[in-house]
């Protein structure tokens, strides 16, 4: 017993070397977008010795509000569309393969995505959207719920097929229904996980996403999104860095709030997500 | 009466049309267009251009910043590989143990997950630049005094450490849970028979997570070769290419040195790779599936 407690002593001091491992870079940060940026050179691990509010002021001119809700605007409307349009494609997919060969070729179609990485569209999809005058948020939004397609469509078609049972469609074909009343009645609300964890995984993807807008939107800087914002901000003021420093923590803390209060949808979410 | 019989006959089609159209221009068009561009000498810029045939790929085996940039890329993607796998299922062998507070550590553990990489990386430039060197200085730890992202001989393992840092996030989670889903009666029929906790590693858990290892693999080697977002923050490919991975290198031909076609069969090249190295890795998995 006592060499069992001696041998977890060192797991939890590993463990806790780990946490603070991680929470340094972000507790310095926060702390030193409080500093005047004289300070964050000279003291980049010390407690601000001039608790200053400069920089957040500054971020705030420089127009931190527009970037901000254009992010919230994106993740927003491209989540509301995919949790719209994937899911009722979904359900058709996964009902009408059994019988019809080409809604396998379909199912094949729209799923082939997840095989291809991006680099390979890259460049052509950026030529093709400013051809379509598409290089906008509207564009931008577009193209979330198009890359959304395979991941999503894949994880519902799985689901439908094992939680959701035939019987039901033809139950409410007897009450009357026609397929879209039948869908959107008795199908979508009993998809519900499996919604938590498409609007999860996307969500944090349009969020975070940084090539995506760095290809459609750095021409327009009243369209850039937070991330896009942040990287551009770095270079505004050479080295001045004190209001970048206040731009990452206005990235980290809503993250973070999110984090706290939905951590085990995310946790199962992004990992179940990433079972492909 | 007759928009309803359309309806009841064609509805799976009237589902998924959306998806295929959005499939069809913004997915497949661009895919074939560029396979297409990777056969000419298009810039990008003006409005004629020539077939050239495989010429595109035949320049890029002869450049050397292509070399440059795919050891870069292994390299990366190998210290990233070992790295998640080695340390992500260290870790989550502590956390599988009977210790207190343990959903507060997975819920910490998983954190650097869902923050952006780009954010990250700047957070961290700025990290290497004032942070560790002046650890260095106050410790008197000569290495550390310097920048460690501007010297070419640390500047990859620096960057594979950020990587790390929010990398090994995911696996953690990912082997944890296979660790969970061993049955308690195997675990406890190998501890009375007085199996010592590497034996109980080596001979039962790890088989168990096999599945789970695989699956690391495929997600690490996926980033490892299409690595962007950190590196784009973090060195911008320096110093003089050194961390220019194969990612960049597509976007920096394309949208700095105007090279459009040349870098599409560069993004070919990459697909063809990661396509080469799925297909080994499926038949490996296949020989261990229990």
């Amino acid at each position: 017993m006592n060499t069992q407690k001696q041998k977890n002593w060192w797991v939890y001091f590993v463990l806790i070397s780990g946490i603070l491992f991680m929470f340094i870079p972000l507790l310095v940060t926060i702390i030193s977008s409080f500093k005047p940026t004289r300070e964050i050179t000279r003291n980049f691990f010390g407690l601000p010795e001039n608790f200053t509010l400069n920089n957040y002021e500054r971020l705030f001119n420089d127009g931190i509000v527009q970037y901000f809700s254009n992010s919230a605007l994106i993740t927003i409307a491209a989540v509301g569309l995919i949790l719209i349009v994937i899911p009722m494609a979904a359900f058709a997919v996964a009902r009408q393969m059994r019988r019809k060969t080409v809604f396998n070729i379909i199912y094949f179609f729209l799923i082939m995505g997840i095989f291809v990485p991006f680099q390979v569209i890259m460049l052509p999809m950026t030529k093709l959207m400013s051809s379509l005058g598409l290089n906008n948020i509207v564009g931008l939004i577009i193209l979330y719920l198009t890359y959304a397609v395979p991941q999503a469509l894949f994880l519902y078609v799985g689901y439908i097929k094992t939680i959701v049972p035939e019987e039901m469609d033809e139950a409410a074909a007897i009450d009357g229904c026609d397929k879209f009343t039948m869908y959107w009645k008795i199908i979508f609300p009993l998809m519900k996980p499996m919604h938590a964890t498409v609007l999860i995984i996307n969500a944090l993807w349009v969020w975070n996403d940084f090539l995506l807008p760095l290809l459609i939107l750095n021409r327009d800087k009243s369209m850039w999104t937070l991330p896009l914002f942040q990287y551009n901000y770095k270079g505004m003021y050479f080295s001045d860095y004190g209001p970048s420093f206040a731009s990452y923590v206005v990235g980290i803390i809503p993250i973070l709030l999110v984090y706290l209060i939905f951590q085990k949808h995310i946790i199962s979410g992004m990992t179940s997500g990433s079972v492909k | 009466m007759n928009q309803k019989g359309f309806i009841a006959k064609y509805w799976p089609y009237l589902f998924v049309a959306i998806p295929i159209g959005l499939q069809l221009i913004f997915f497949f068009y661009p895919l074939f267009t560029g396979i297409y561009y990777s056969l000419t000498d298009w810039n990008g810029l003006t409005s004629n251009f020539n077939l050239i045939g495989v010429q595109n790929y035949l320049d890029i085996l002869k450049n050397p910043d292509f070399y440059t940039s795919m050891s870069f890329t292994i390299i990366f993607t190998i210290g990233l590989v070992i790295g998640e796998i080695v340390i992500g299922l260290w870790l989550a062998t502590l956390l599988n143990r009977k210790i207190k507070a343990v959903g507060f550590f997975r819920t910490w553990y998983f954190f650097p997950a869902v923050l952006s990489t780009v954010t990250l990386g700047l957070i961290f430039v700025q990290l290497f630049n004032y942070g560790f060197t002046q650890i260095g200085e106050l410790l008197h730890i000569e290495w550390l005094t310097e920048n460690l992202l501007v010297q070419e001989n640390t500047v990859i393992p620096s960057v594979l450490f950020v990587a790390l840092w929010q990398g090994l996030a995911m696996p953690i989670i990912i082997f944890l849970s296979g660790l969970q889903s061993i049955p308690e009666d195997v675990k406890e029929a190998a501890t009375i028979d007085g199996a010592t906790r590497s034996q109980r590693f080596f001979n039962i858990e790890l088989p168990f997570l096999l599945p789970s290892i695989s699956m690391v693999f495929i997600l690490a080697m996926k980033s490892g070769l299409t690595a962007f977002d950190l590196i784009f923050a973090l060195t911008s490919g320096g110093p003089d290419g050194k961390t220019e991975s194969l990612g960049l290198l597509v976007y920096n031909y394309a949208f700095v040195d105007n090279k459009f076609s040349y870098a599409n069969a560069l993004a070919v090249v990459l697909f063809i790779f990661i396509i080469a190295i799925s297909l080994i890795q499926m038949r490996i998995s296949k020989k261990f599936e229990i």
